[in-house]
């Protein structure tokens, strides 16, 4: 048996108004890879991001963070260690984007102590990262769809944490600039061994960029695995309710859904 | 990596530009200040000015115009346009609200029914007892309304909503008590327009630690609001206490706001225009749009004092009315030459 991941969900269960979204769900986000967390709309992925980064508080159940109750550590603490990018988030008119990925130091600052060399180093290397140092000085709203949302993964890396969430990252995005950023996540966490868990859409994509795939549906864990484990004919039927043929992609050599 | 290299210069003129800004303002701060004191009814000169300051002479009437009169009125436009803007820029950012005033929290309307509740039951008609009443009249209502707001879980609209409600609920409690008691109404008028006149020293230092309080309050709450800006789960997932920081704000503007108008009665607009002038200096950094708010404010006021001076207006128009009439038209006018630049 391995050693007990970071990131653990431990019997959760949130309801909104009395309506159970995650029922009893146990997870194990594995360290140092990438996991995509799946599964029809309403099934409960982004909740079950959310739970994960503290952001949403479980009725029962509980969600540990290197063995300790998320929501008992300080919150400062957490941020050092996790960060997570919300869904389609929004900033203030006129905030460059330098002004951005700066804010994503915020856990290692305070009011006294606000600016330190470390932070800029951080700060260089996520606009460097990203390819996002030539519009630095660009206000965020300037920017098209893609940069933008590259600036906000900028912010997160900036953060400097070794756990790293994203709620959609790809929403509103075309299929070019959906694989270049899940690329720009994947070449990062191959670089810096940073655990990712992210919430996808897209089946074919999360196959090709995951190490570890969680299929959820109304509100518990179908199946995880691997892609090759996870993406089958039958997998896809049950968790989508979607006839599907199974072909491999002859590129990447991962599993790719062709629908009936 | 050269893409790096040729965008940090461009950032440091960006940020060598705002210095410049600050500069100049705080210059013309300091101009409008020395022809505040210079320039009244009775014009007085340099020379004079400056003996007050260095030998002061109490036998000298131009030395106790400008000690007792000038001088502290000059300080209570500093501190209360500073304030006032400071806490608009606060309240702005933590609503999200460009529309929103620090009177918003109820501050002015707890202040303002402390004070007709005083003059109705008590009958006191001094306006420096005034200064405690409408301080604690304040504080009660902000408290309030910071708890029917869900103090500090609800959401920023929840506040203002009850701000709003509760200050419509004040304003029409004075009102009926006002017009019942004539009396009342003769004393409240002078307080509620909003005046810079007969502010003494003592009653300015008595303020002060309310002032200094809130301008540490505003410092933290501006490092704070810059993670807030971006939305409630981004700034906790960068490890802000959301709660905690919204708390720490609303007693940055009660603070400032609450000395405010019990210094110099409820004053209109200040807090909503300024901040919306100093982002254009200033961006969407918060630290910046504080400094450049309380200096911007500051010359406001100190503006409209020196200009409501002026015979023309036969020389005592209240600072309060005579900034909503010179900020207005000028924040129009910004407006129309860069577009608005909202929260």
């Amino acid at each position: 048996m391995n050693a007990p991941a970071r990131l653990h969900a431990k019997a959760l269960s949130v309801a909104f108004a009395k309506t159970p979204i995650l029922k009893d769900l146990t997870a194990d986000i594995p360290d140092g890879k990438i996991t995509v967390i799946v599964g029809p709309n309403a099934c409960g992925k982004s909740t079950l991001l959310r739970s994960l980064a503290r952001l949403q508080k479980p009725d029962s159940g509980e969600v540990l963070l290197d063995g300790k109750s998320i929501h008992k550590q300080a919150n400062r603490s957490v941020a050092q260690r996790l960060a997570i990018l919300p869904q389609s988030p929004s900033a203030p008119e006129g905030l460059t984007v330098q002004d951005l990925v700066t804010r994503g130091r915020t856990p290692h600052q305070s009011a006294l102590r606000q600016w330190s060399h470390q932070d800029a180093e951080a700060v260089g290397r996520a606009l460097e990262l990203t390819g996002m140092a030539p519009y630095a000085n660009r206000p965020l709203e300037a920017l098209s769809g893609g940069q933008r949302q590259r600036a906000w993964i900028a912010m997160a890396m900036a953060q400097d944490t070794e756990i790293l969430l994203l709620d959609e990252p790809t929403t509103y995005l075309d299929l070019p600039h959906q694989i270049e950023l899940l690329s720009l996540i994947q070449s990062f966490n191959q670089q810096s061994n940073q655990t990712v868990a992210m919430v996808l859409h897209d089946i074919n994509l999360a196959a090709r960029f995951a190490d570890h795939i969680i299929a959820l549906r109304a509100g518990a864990i179908f199946t995880k695995g691997s892609p090759a484990e996870v993406v089958t004919r039958n997998n896809m039927e049950q968790v989508f309710d979607l006839r599907c043929q199974i072909i491999s992609d002859p590129v990447h050599r991962t599993p790719h859904v062709i629908p009936e | 990596m050269t893409i790096l290299e040729t965008t940090s210069p461009r950032s440091e003129r960006r940020a060598s530009t705002r210095q410049i800004w600050l500069l100049t303002v705080l210059l013309s701060l300091l101009l409008l200040s020395a022809l505040s004191l210079r320039f009244g009814l009775r014009p007085i000169s340099w020379d004079n000015i400056w003996e007050s300051f260095v030998a002061y002479d109490a036998t000298r009437a131009d030395h106790l115009v400008i000690q007792g009169m000038r001088l502290p009125r000059l300080l209570a436009a500093w501190l209360a346009g500073a304030a006032l803007a400071a806490s608009g820029a606060l309240i702005q950012s933590l609503t999200r609200n460009p529309l929103a005033d620090p009177g918003l929290l109820g501050i002015n309307g707890g202040a303002s029914l402390g004070v007709i509740l005083c003059i109705f039951l008590l009958g006191i008609s001094d306006p420096a007892s005034f200064v405690w009443v409408a301080m604690g009249g304040g504080l009660a209502s902000t408290v309030l309304v910071f708890f029917l707001g869900g103090a500090g879980r609800g959401t920023p609209l929840r506040l203002i909503l009850a701000g709003a409600a509760l200050s419509a609920l004040f304003l029409a409690l004075g009102r009926s008590l006002l017009l019942i008691s004539q009396r009342s109404l003769d004393v409240y008028r002078f307080w509620v327009l909003g005046g810079l006149d007969g502010i003494e020293m003592p009653t300015l230092a008595a303020l002060l630690p309310f002032f200094a309080l809130g301008a540490a309050f505003a410092a933290v709450s501006s490092f704070n609001l810059n993670a807030m800006m971006l939305g409630e789960d981004t700034a906790r997932s960068l490890g802000l206490r959301v709660g905690l920081a919204r708390g720490l704000a609303v007693c940055a503007i009660v603070c400032l706001c609450g000395a405010t108008v019990s210094m110099a009665g409820p004053i209109a607009f200040v807090g909503l225009i300024v901040p919306h002038m100093a982002r254009h200096f200033s961006g969407a950094d918060m630290r910046w749009c504080l400094l450049f708010s309380a200096f911007l404010g500051a010359g406001l006021m100190i503006l409209a004092d020196l200009i409501g001076r002026l015979p023309v207006f036969g020389g005592n128009m209240q600072a309060g009315v005579m900034a909503a009439l010179l900020g207005g038209p000028a924040l129009v006018w910004l407006i129309r030459r860069n577009g608005s630049t909202a929260l």
